[in-house]
């Protein structure tokens, strides 16, 4: 940090009540060799009145009891605000997920989809379970007493 | 001073704002514990708060307030207790602020009138059109004033000289070193000064 900071760090400081009176004596020996800076803290020194212009600038006198009136009509409970949270934050990430998956489905052509040899698969598989179905019910009716 | 049962999370809120009430403090049991006024002391702070981050931008300073209490009390739960309590609301103040202002600016730029009329909104009209009001109108030439600042100056000025944070409490707030904040204040009061000198307001 540059000299020329920590100076205009110290004046922040001064102008605030900060420093002790021979503090700012220092200071003020420092300031010798930057004339702009010495100014600057003599302007400073006698402030700039915000707070006197914001002394007035009031709320209306019912703004308290109105907010505790919105305030009631919220939810009461910690876990409904989490819940709400958690909606707010994950429900655009889940309807572009859907939306994804949707759009992924639809891309995928429908004769695939219906394909014969599917169906034909479906068939042959069907056909080699009951076949072994057959094989085997004759035995184990031979085996009962 | 009345006496509410701790029973929901309103009567939680208030207490915490009321500083009654520890945040790590057991709610679950129903025990009478006594309600202050502090809301209503924190109200018009937040409220000057408000007006100085917002000033000059024709903003509703009520609802912008109102919302930053919503806004705490929806998420009080998150509150870590790093900070004090009314630092914390402070932040959230700032935050409620600036997306306002984030939103009127976008507004302002769709806004169809805006390249005949660049001061529709503003709470200063053109002085050639509408009547200044005099110099010792103190709160209109500051106002004036802090609405050219830039937003990072007119906050640490709206939190040193309006709200007397320490340099500590305000860089919690604006999330910046201590140094940076004595820093930041010194050239905000110099370009402070500098559009009041213009405006011939003697500091």
């Amino acid at each position: 940090m540059s000299s020329y900071n920590i100076l205009e760090q110290r004046i922040t400081e001064a102008v605030d009540g900060k420093l002790s009176p021979l503090e700012v004596e220092q200071l003020q020996e420092k300031l010798r060799s930057y004339p702009e800076l010495q100014e600057e803290l003599s302007h400073q020194l006698r402030g700039i009145p915000v707070l006197l212009a914001y002394t007035d600038v009031q709320p209306d006198p019912f703004a308290v009891s109105r907010l505790r009136n919105k305030i009631k009509t919220l939810p009461d409970t910690e876990w409904q605000f989490e819940i709400i949270f958690f909606f707010k934050r994950y429900v655009l990430a889940a309807g572009l997920t859907s939306l994804l998956l949707v759009s992924v489905l639809h891309m995928i052509p429908q004769e695939e989809l219906n394909s014969d040899s599917s169906e034909d698969e479906i068939s042959m598989m069907l056909e080699s379970i009951e076949s072994e179905a057959l094989d085997w019910a004759p035995n184990s009716l031979s085996q009962e007493p | 001073m009345m006496v509410y049962p701790v029973q929901t999370y309103y009567d939680y809120f208030s207490m915490i704002m009321g500083g009654e009430l520890d945040q790590s403090a057991d709610v679950s049991t129903n025990d009478s514990i006594q309600m202050g006024s502090a809301i209503d002391a924190l109200y018009p702070k937040v409220y000057r708060t408000v007006a100085g981050l917002t000033a000059g931008s024709g903003l509703d300073v009520d609802d912008l307030t109102q919302d930053t209490f919503l806004k705490a009390y929806r998420n009080l739960h998150r509150f870590r207790g790093d900070s004090s309590l009314y630092t914390w609301i402070y932040k959230i103040a700032r935050n409620v602020c600036l997306d306002a202002l984030r939103r009127k600016k976008i507004r302002n730029r769709f806004h169809f009138d805006w390249f005949q009329n660049e001061n529709a909104g503003s709470d200063f009209p053109d002085p050639h059109v509408h009547d200044a009001p005099e110099n010792s109108d103190l709160k209109y030439w500051i106002d004036k004033a802090m609405a050219k600042l830039p937003e990072d100056f007119r906050s640490i000025i709206v939190f040193r000289e309006i709200q007397e944070l320490s340099y500590e409490e305000i860089a919690f707030i604006l999330e910046i070193p201590v140094g940076t904040v004595k820093s930041r204040l010194f050239n905000a009061r110099r370009l402070m000064r500098d559009y009041l000198i213009q405006y011939g307001v003697q500091p």
